[in-house]
Parts: structure tokens; sequence; C-alpha cells
């Protein structure tokens, strides 16, 4: 595998990480946020198949498996709890959560 | 070494047990099966002190009692007891002094609701006491230190309702715990050296050790036993402390406790013998502490917080005297000073009940006609505070500054030397106030404290039927002890303490120190020198504070004249007394609270404002804690891969 | 291929597997009237039954002879079955123990599930701290992170429970995305996703900003899990939001599982060259260091004993990396006694905070205010024992000696010392001395009587947000009054028990050290 096309892998994985990084912090809806969580653990995802790609081995594969299973659980519970938070309120903005503080 | 001297346990074990009963049945007893049990196991463990003496004199010069209580598995960490001269020359006082000021104290509270817990805590920090000085090692000595600290906060803070009692009493501890933490690290250390914490293992090769390895165990330690006793800079804890009852300031923060620092200097001596700046660290401390608390002493006007800093000058002489090799005179100091200043203490509480919890010397006077014992008894305690011959004090205060000399620390000596002088003149000047003169219109007229403040201190004792037995038979005792105790070391004669303690300090070599002065020729200096300016001193004080002080009135020219000793007095006010009180009012009024005591509360304010800035990070917003998650991952990763 | 001795030796984690599962079954079988007893009773008796499976492991490797031997590495070294693994996970299986016995005061309504749930993080956890792949640290350490943020929530209709499972929900994710960024970064260099494939290469390999940078993430994501500042905020509100018995759990276990896994992946990852080994360890320095004082400072002005007890996690999260500066196999031990003094002091602590809102009746609103510090004053009054014990846990965490924190922190001193790590000994007393302050604060106001309790509010200096000490009279009332609810008498038998080992735990380990010590000594074979 040319060195080129890792590199071109390697990019993306870090835009989109830094993508998700971006959205956690300047967003304020809960499911943006989730969805920009979704997004750095897929570009971890990426740069584990790429590395796998690389070392012609079975780990990487393995692993980009199990982010995909535990991302689906962490997204389910993540749903969950912001339902239960924000179905009382008129506008899901993560701000005006902060009764714990100090 | 005789091991398995079962009766050592029994000093620091009997106070456990009175604790224990005292805090289980305070309050299904009554008050004397409480005092009494309290001040019975105080008593035992004293028997049992002496006890343990006798057999330790029945031993060869080098052998010591032990007892080994339990190992941690990793020889030479463990708890252990061990009976040496100098342990149970401290533990002596411990119990001695304690039983004492357990009796008085069974009178002086007995209008306290709270008696069951007071004397729990008492006979708790006699366990602690007897348990740091009769340690075998650092580790029995850091678990009786910790628990001293813990009986002293208790104590101080035994009134909590008060807010300044509580804030004392928080004070003290983290001030103590402050020294305790320099004790961990050297410990720490000591055991990364030596692999053992046990003084027969360490001390005896504290010299094989790197010399700057040395300096940092010596400062360390050093940061523990300033702390515990109050020195130079972090005394700030001892006049606060004085909030607690009277008895308390006079068994822990005079008598005992507070000397837990000579213990440690005297203890651990070898090391800082090899430390290159041990020495001259302990003695640097001692003296000026020793001039500090003299001079703040002379400006202060509450009784308790004068006796407070005489204590902390007092313990800087036993810590000078540590720090030039000085070891018996110190120990012998601490004996004295235990006596003298503990009937001081209790006196003065005789004092505050009398004039109803009034603390201020400004508004006593004329105590001498209406409370002759306590005339009588704080006469006496002055003077051997002071050290007059034939008193105490003067014998052992000799001792140490006669060593000064004659290892030829000239400039330490004229430190003590004057220390010496205002110590004359503030406890003159205490004296002639409270008991001298004209007594006050209204004794106690005005109350301090808030209410139940003086319901406590007060007592219900009719100020005109003099002093309980109970209260006036242990100040006896101190007055005679403070009066007598000198003959233990009369220089050419007797030379109990020099005799005793050499055999713990005489095993280690490099204990004798080149002379710099014949030591005939040093005595003769130094007892004029200390002679002449205690006796100016008080002629001093007596001339401004004494019987003539109040209704002077206008007088005949002729007559002030004469009075006036030929305008003498206007002399001594111009060149000594008013650059004295001016620095007394500028040490005790602006370096104390500002700089000393600023520091200790900058360091507070500092911590808080952090505090508050740690909490204000924490505002509740989620993106706001990714944010700080974020930029703590930037700063490590950039720096990772700047690598 | 795993053949059966495999299976054997991961006995302890199918039965704790198990056990989560039968208390489901059980609440499916039982009639509904004895369910909650017959729960925790089956969750209770599973984890003995676990820790003697986990016991009998343990006696089988230690009398093996090479050190370096007594290890077992079943599933190909998926699982790293050695001196230190076994050390966290009976630590684990015992804050485990704790919670579940404090959690008989709890009145979720599905029962099952939360004691299930909970069950699943000690699962979590103690494969967390026994495995030297970096698959099954990420799942491992999700199975404990997904069970939590559940755990958190799980007081129905309380807001502020769910508000800190959503924060720590949150921010937990986006650790675990860097932590996988990580790892997915030195597989990448390394080529290998087991630890001994990445210490090959540490020793050999030609390390470059790549590596540098996974080893970053990676050490960033279990900080998050430790609590370490700045990746601490989470820590205060989501022990806030959490049921007590779920707080104590997690600030005991996961901080021992993470720290564990932490240690085992910079014992690995670390490259041998000297300086390079001492420019990795410095930034752990630093995040220690920066934990012990913002830790202690936090918890400076709380009023509320949970979030007092987090930020204080957050401080001993700091002062276990002392000894771990010089990377000597004794350096573990040291931490470990120390986790395990650190179990006695926050679960006794807890344990406290339980038998207080039992004592206020035992509902949500009565936990919330039994951790609010005013209405502990007087405790002493009304319940000697009680205070005495809550004394002593604070003070221990103080460092008294001779309990068991003082011992604690002595080992980790001395481990300091052998590290050199001066400047992170001077972090650490000026943390103990403001600490120092903090808990005496708590052991000194079960002393206080209630009456002066608006003198000392005066002097306690400045309390920004005075909006948190707002809703405690009501409850503070009704313990003088004695109106609580006589709760049924198990449940204070339960967490009697738990104070009573957390008392035994704290004198035993302060007097008698050398009862744990061998044990924790030479965990790890010599790097």
């Amino acid at each position: 595998m040319p060195g080129m096309a890792v590199q071109g892998y390697l990019v993306l994985s870090v835009v989109l990480f830094v993508i998700g990084l971006a959205g956690v912090l300047v967003r304020r809806s809960p499911l943006v946020m989730l969805m920009s969580i979704e997004l750095m653990w897929g570009a971890a995802g990426l740069l584990f198949l790429t590395f796998a790609r690389l070392w012609a081995g079975m780990e990487g594969h393995i692993f980009s498996f199990l982010i995909i299973v535990v991302g689906a659980a962490e997204a389910a519970i993540g749903l969950a709890l912001i339902v239960l938070i924000f179905r009382t309120r008129d506008a899901a903005d993560v701000d005006d959560v902060r009764a714990l503080r100090g | 070494m005789e091991n398995g001297y079962w009766v050592l346990a029994l000093i620091p074990g009997l106070p456990l047990v009175g604790a224990a009963a005292n805090a289980a049945f305070r309050r299904r007893w009554g008050k004397p099966a409480l005092a009494g049990t309290a001040s019975a196991m105080v008593a035992m463990a004293f028997v049992a002190t002496l006890a343990s003496l006798v057999r330790y004199l029945g031993l060869e010069s080098h052998d010591a009692l032990s007892l080994t209580l339990w190992s941690w598995g990793v020889p030479g960490v463990g708890l252990g007891l061990l009976g040496d001269a100098v342990s149970l020359w401290f533990a002596l006082v411990v119990t001695g002094v304690g039983l004492l000021i357990h009796i008085y104290a069974a009178a002086y509270m007995s209008d306290d609701p709270d008696y069951g817990r007071f004397f729990a805590e008492l006979n708790y920090f006699i366990f602690a006491m007897s348990l740091l000085v009769l340690a075998d090692g650092f580790l029995g000595m850091l678990v009786g230190w910790a628990n001293v600290g813990l009986a002293s906060y208790l104590l101080i803070g035994f009134w909590n309702e008060r807010p300044a009692a509580a804030a004392a009493s928080r004070k003290a501890f983290w001030v103590n715990t402050v020294g305790e933490v320099g004790l961990i690290l050297a410990m720490a250390i000591l055991w990364n050296q030596f692999g053992s914490l046990r003084f027969a293992d360490v001390l005896p090769q504290a010299g094989l050790a790197q010399p700057e390895i040395l300096n940092w165990v010596a400062l360390l330690l050093l940061v523990g036993a300033v702390a515990k006793s109050a020195q130079l800079p972090l005394h700030v804890w001892l006049p606060d402390a004085m909030q607690g009852p009277t008895p308390v300031s006079a068994l822990i923060h005079a008598a005992t406790m507070v000397t837990a620092g000579v213990y440690l200097a005297v203890r651990a001596f070898p090391i800082f013998e090899a430390a290159p700046w041990g020495l001259t660290a302990v003695a640097a401390v001692g003296a000026a502490s020793a001039l500090f608390g003299a001079i703040v002493a002379v400006g202060q006007n509450d009784i308790k917080r004068v006796l407070a800093f005489s204590t902390m000058s007092q313990v800087g002489y036993m810590i000078l005297g540590a720090g030039v090799g000085a070891y018996s005179a110190a120990l012998f100091h601490f004996m004295t000073h235990a006596f003298f200043k503990a009937a001081l203490f209790l006196g003065a509480g005789i004092v505050i009940h009398h004039f109803h919890g009034e603390q201020d010397i400004r508004r006593m006077g004329g105590l001498g006609k209406q409370l002759p014992f306590a005339y009588w008894t704080f006469l006496l305690g002055t003077l051997a505070l002071i050290g007059l011959p034939p008193l105490s004090g003067f014998f052992s205060k000799d001792e140490i500054v006669v060593e000064l000399l004659v290892t030829g620390h000239t400039g330490l000596w004229a430190v003590a030397v004057a220390a010496a002088a205002l110590t004359a003149f503030y406890m003159t000047r205490l004296f002639c106030l409270v008991f001298t003169g004209d007594a006050p219109a209204k004794p106690g007229a005005k109350h301090r404290g808030q209410k139940g403040t003086t319901g406590h201190a007060a007592g219900g004792h009719d100020s005109g039927h003099g002093v309980p037995a109970l209260e006036s038979v242990p100040v006896l005792i101190l007055t005679v002890l403070s009066v007598g105790a000198g003959v233990l070391w009369i220089p050419g004669i007797t030379a109990v303490p020099e005799h005793f303690l050499g055999r713990v300090i005489e095993q280690y070599a490099g204990a004798g120190h080149a002379a710099a002065m014949d030591t005939g020729l040093a005595k003769t200096v130094t007892v004029a020198a200390l002679m002449g300016v205690a006796l100016l001193a008080m002629a001093l004080a007596v001339r401004l504070y004494g019987p003539a002080r109040q209704g002077a009135g206008p007088q005949p020219r002729w007559q002030s004249v004469l009075t006036n000793g030929l305008y003498l007095d206007d002399l001594y006010r111009a060149v000594i007394v008013r650059p004295l009180l001016a620095s007394a009012a500028y040490v005790g009024g602006v370096i104390d609270p500002h700089v000393v005591d600023g520091a200790v509360n900058g360091v507070a304010r500092l911590a808080g404002t952090l505090a508050v800035g740690v909490r204000r990070l924490q505002a509740g917003y989620v993106r706001r804690y990714a944010l700080i998650l974020m930029g703590g991952t930037a700063l490590i990763v950039l720096y990772f891969v700047m690598l | 291929m795993p053949d059966i001795s495999d299976l054997m030796q991961i006995a302890p984690l199918v039965a704790l597997a198990a056990v989560a599962l039968l208390v489901i079954v059980v609440d499916l079988m039982v009639p509904a009237r004895m369910a909650r007893g017959t729960i925790l009773v089956t969750a209770a008796g599973g984890l003995l039954v676990v820790g003697w499976y986990l016991l009998d492991l343990w006696s089988q490797v230690v009398p093996l002879p090479e050190f370096a031997a007594r290890a077992l590495a079943p599933f190909g070294g998926a699982l790293a079955l050695d001196g230190l693994s076994f050390a966290a996970s009976a630590l684990i299986l015992a804050a485990a123990f704790f919670a579940v016995l404090l959690s008989t005061t709890e009145q979720a309504r599905d029962m099952s599930g939360y004691v299930s749930l909970m069950l699943l993080a000690a699962l979590g956890m103690m494969v967390l701290a026994g495995t030297s792949d970096l698959m099954v640290m990420f799942v491992a350490l999700e199975v404990l992170s997904l069970s939590l943020y559940v755990l958190v929530a799980f007081r129905r209709g309380d807001a502020k429970a769910r508000e800190g499972a959503f924060k720590y929900f949150l921010l937990g994710s986006v650790a675990a995305g860097l932590l996988l960024y990580g790892f997915a970064l030195l597989y990448g260099v390394t080529g290998a996703t087991k630890l001994a494939g990445i210490a090959a290469f540490a020793r050999q390999g030609t390390i470059g900003p790549l590596y540098h940078a996974g080893f970053a993430l990676v050490v960033i994501g279990f900080g998050f899990k430790l609590a370490l500042a700045p990746f601490h905020t989470w820590a205060p509100d989501a022990y806030q939001g959490a049921p007590a018995p779920v707080t104590a759990f997690m600030a005991i276990g996961t901080k021992a599982a993470a720290f564990v896994a932490l240690a085992r992946f910079v014992w690995a990852a670390v490259p041998s060259d000297p300086v390079l080994a001492a420019a990795y360890l410095t930034p752990i320095g630093v995040l220690a260091g920066v934990s012990m004082l913002v830790g202690s400072l936090g918890a400076l002005f709380q009023t509320n004993l949970k979030r007092l007890l987090a930020y204080s996690g957050v401080a001993h999260a700091g002062y276990l990396f002392l000894p771990l500066m010089s990377l000597t196999p004794e350096a573990f031990g040291q931490s470990l006694f120390y986790l395990f003094a650190y179990l006695c002091m926050a679960g006794g602590a807890f344990a406290v905070l339980v038998a207080r809102s039992v004592e206020a009746g035992g509902d949500a609103g009565a936990a919330a205010d039994a951790a609010e510090l005013s209405g502990w004053r007087g405790l002493y009054q009304r319940r000697p024992g009680l205070a005495l014990a809550t004394a002593l846990f604070f003070l221990a965490m103080a460092g008294m000696p001779p309990t068991a924190g003082f011992t604690g922190k002595l080992f980790l001193i001395t481990g300091g010392i052998e590290a050199r790590a001066w400047w992170l000994l001077a972090a650490m007393v000026a943390s103990t001395g403001i600490s120092a302050y903090v808990y005496l604060r708590v052991a000194g106001s079960v002393f206080r009587s209630p009456e002066a309790e608006a003198a000392a509010v005066a002097e306690m200096g400045p309390v920004p947000g005075a909006h948190l000490s707002g809703s405690h009279p009501a409850g503070a009332v009704g313990i003088v009054a004695g109106t609580a609810p006589s709760p049924l008498a198990w449940e204070r038998v339960a967490v009697g028990a738990v104070l009573l080992l957390a008392v035994a735990g704290i004198l035993l380990l302060g007097l008698f050290p050398n009862l744990l010590l061998p044990g924790l000594q030479g965990l790890l074979p010599v790097r």
C-alpha cells in the first residue's frame, strides 16, 4: 500500500476528529453534541482501519467493529439521558442544565 | 537493654483507660467519680513512672528499659516504648505536673456541664504526651505527636460554642499539621537512608549519611519542633490557644506539649550535630524566639497572653540550649519551667476567677490584700521565672546562658541576657499591675466574651472566700517545687540532671564541645550580667507599675523631685522605657499580627482565593467542562508532540 | 484456541457476570414483596463467591517459583492475571460489596436492574485492571462507564441525578474518544494492540511524534476516569447527583481500576531511554500535582459532603502517583496500599452519609439533605458512635496516625523520595496542609452543638454560591424531632457492617500494615 494513501486517510481522520471536538465545544444542542462525539469515535475507527491495512493484521478490523458496537450502546444510553432531561423543557440547550456547580 | 518491662506500658495505658471511662460514663457518673477516675489514672501513671525510674537507675549505665508492642513486619519499624533518662525525665514531669493540674481542674471546672468530656480529653492528652516521650522510634513519637495535636485541638476548642475558641483550635491544629508533614517527610527520608525508624538504629549511625541529606532531615525535624513548640515563625497559634480553659493552658500550652520540640531536639541531637547546619539552625530559632517572645510580652495586657508569650520565650531558651549542645541544661530548664509556669498559670486562673473572667491586667489591682495566697505563690513563681537565686529558674536558666559563653556564642549570649532583662521587666509589670495598687472599683464590671463565656470562666467562686483547697494545694506544691528544684543542680555541689541525662547523651560521640572560655569565668560573668539586668529591669518596672502608680495626683514640687528620684525616672523613661514600650508595641502590634501572623493568614487567604477560583471554574456548564478538558488535552498533546 | 484451563482462570469474571444476570432472574421468580431482600442477598452472596474464586486462583499463582512466572495469561494474553490484577480485583470486589450493602437503603423501583448494573460495572473494573490488551481495555472501560452512566441517573424524578449523569456521559464519551484515538495511534505506530508488543516497540523501535501523541491521549483518557485535574470537572457534579452507594463505588472502584490500567500501560509504554522516560513521566507528575492542589482547594469551602469527597478524591488520585514516578515494582505496592486505605476511608465516609440519610427518612430528598454539612452539627449528641466513626474517617484522610491514612501516606512519601520527585512532594505537602483544614472542618462539625451553626457559618469566610446550601432546614428539623419513619432493621445492620469493616480496616491497616504489605510486594515482573 503506497504511503501517500495512508497519509490521506490519516489526514481525513484527524479532520473528522477535530470537527467532532469542535462540535462538542461550540454546539449547544445535546443531539448535535452526541453526533459530534460519534464523529470522534468514527475518526478513531477510520484510523484503526487505515492502520489495519498498513499492518495487514486483523486487530484493527476487530477494534473498529468493537468501536461500532460499543458506540451504538453509548448512543442508546446518551439518547435516553437526553430525552430524560430535555423532554420537560422547551428548548434543548445544554447550557440550561447547571443545577450542579461549585 | 532490658526488654519487656511492662510497667512502661502503664504510663500511657492508664490515662487512655481513664479517657475511655470518662468518655463512656460522662453522663452517668457524678463529677467526683469522673475527676477521681481521671486523676487516679494519672496518679498511677506517675507511680509507674517512678517505678520505671527506680528500675532504670538500677541498670548499667548505657542500658535502658524497653518494651516492644508490635512491629510492622518490616525490621526497624513498629511501635515500642523506651525508658531511658531523657524519656523518663519527660514522663516524670508529664505525669507529675499532669496529676497536679488534674486535681486543680477538678475544682476549677466544677461548674462546667461538660465535666466528663473535659477529663476525657485531658486524660487523652496525658496518654498521647507520654506516648510521644516514651516511644522508641520516630514512628511512635509521631503517633504521640499527632495525638497531642488532636488533644490540644479538642481542649483549646473545649468551649466550642465560642467562635474565637473554635477558630483558635483550628489554627493550632493547622499549624501543627504543617509541623507533622515536616516530620513525616523527615521520617520518610530517614527510612530511605537508614532502613529503620528506631532511635537505637538511626541515631548511632546518623553521621554516616550524606551531609546535605542530613541538612534536609534536620530542617524538616526542626519544622516539626518549631510548629509544636510555638517558635518563630510558627508560634502564631499559641497566644490564640489561650482561649482554652486555664488548666489546659497550664498543662498543655506551658508545661508539657509545647516542650515536645525540645524533646525532639534533644532526642535527635546526633542528627542535628551531624548535619552541618543543624545546630546552628536550632540555636538561631531558639534565640530569635526567646527575644521575640519577651519583647511581645512586654506590650500584652491579657494576663494569659503575657504568660503565653513568656512561654514562647522560655521554650526558646530551651531550644537555644539544645542548639549549643547544652542538652542537660535545656532539659533542666524544661523541668523548672514546667513547675513555675504551671504555678503561674494556675495562679492566673485563680486571679481570673476572682475577677469573674476579667483577663485584662490594666483593670486589675490590689489583689495582694484580698488573696494573700495567690499573692505569695504568684510572687515566688514570678521570681523563679525571672531567675533570681536561690529559686529554681536561676539555676536552670543560668546553666543555659553560661553554656552559651563557654561554647563561644557571644552574640547568642547577649541575646539571652537581653531576653532575661525583658523577662524581668514584663513579669514584674504583670505582678505589680495585678497584685499591687488599688483594687478596681467594681471587680469584673466588664465581662468579656459572649453569654456563657463568663458562666464557664467565672465559675461559682465567691471572690471573698479565698481559694478552694483542691486549687490551692496543687499551686502550693508547684510553688514549692519552683522554689526548691534548683537544689538538683547547684553548680559545684550537685549536678543531678547532668549525671542522669548524661547516661543517654554521652552515648554518642561528638557531644563534647571545645570550650572557648574558662567555665568559672563564664559563670561569674553570666551571673553578674543576669542578676544586674534583672534587678535593674525589676526596679524599673516597680517604679512604673508598682503601688505608687495610681493616685499620685498633684504633688508639691519638692516632693515630686524626691518621688521622681531626682528626675532619674524621666531619664529612664526617655532612654529605656519609651523605646522599649515602642518596640514592644511595634513587634507585638505590627510585626507579630501583620508580618508573622499576617504571613500565615496571607497563606490562608491565598488558598481561599484559589479555592474560590476553582469553584468558579466549576460553573455547571458542561461545555465549559469540555473546554477545560480539551485545554488540558491540547497542552499535554502539544508537549508530547514537541518532544 | 482457548482451552478449559483458560476458562478456569476467568472463573471469577464468569461468576460475576453470572451473578449480575442471576439477580434479574431472581427478580422475575421471587414474589414482589420479597424481591428486594432476595436480590440484595443474592448479590452480596454472589460477590463473596466471586471473592472466594479469586482467592483460590491467587493461591494457585502465588507459590509459583519465579516471580515472572507468577502470572497467568489466558486467552492468548488478552488477560493478565498477575499480582497487580489480583490485588486490584480484591479491592474492587470489596468496594462492590460495600456498595451493595449500602444499597439496601436505596428505594429504587427496579432494584434488580440497579444491582445488576452495579455488578456489571464491577466486572468491567476487574477486567480493566486485569488486561494487557488495548481492545479488552476499551471494552472493559466502556462496560464500566455505560453501567455507571445509568446508575448515576437511577433515581427516578431526580433532576440533579439526571444532570450529573448527562455531564458524566457527555464528557466521558469525549474522553473515550480521546482514548480510542490514542489507542489507534499506538496501534498504527507499533502494529500491536497487546501491551507486550507496545513494550517491545518502546524498547527497540524508533519513537516518533505519533507515538508520543498516542501515549499522551491514552494517559488523558485514563486520567479522566481517575478524575485527575484538569479532567476532573465531571466528578463533583456526577458524585453529587448519584445515589450515595453508587458514588462510593465510583469513587473507589473506578479509581482503582483506572489507576491500575494506567499504571500497567505506563509501565509498558514508557520508552527505555532514560531521558525520554523522564520526559514521559513529567506531564504525568504535573497532572498529579495539579490534581492534589485543585482537589484540596476545591474541597476547601464545600458545604456538600459528596462534592467535598469528590474533590478530595481528586487530590487522593494525585497522591497515588507519587511512588509511580520511579517506575519500580515496589511503587505499585505502595500505591495499591494507599488504595486499600482509601477504600476504608472513603467507604466509611460514604457509609456515614448513607446512615445519615437513613436516619433522615431514606428518600431522595432526605439523602440530598444528609449530604449537606450543616446538618451534621450536633451528631455527637445524637449518635456518638456514628460521630466518632465520622471523625475517624476524616482524620484518617487527613493522615492522622495511627490510621491507615497515615501509613498509606508514609509509604507514598517514601516512594516519592525513592523516585526523587521533590516538587511533587512539595505539592503533596501543600495539598495536605490545605486538606487538613477541610477534613478537620468535617470531623469537628459533628462535635459542634447545632446552636453554634450561625456563628460558624459567619466565620467560614467567602462561600461562593450560597445556593448550594439551600435545602436543609426541613431535613434537619425532621432528624431532631425524630419524625423519620423507622426503616427496616436489617438495612441498619448492613450499613453498620460497612461502618464496622471500614473502621476495622482503618485501624488494622494503620497499626499492622504488614497484614497487607507482603501481598503487595513485587506485583509486576521487573521491566
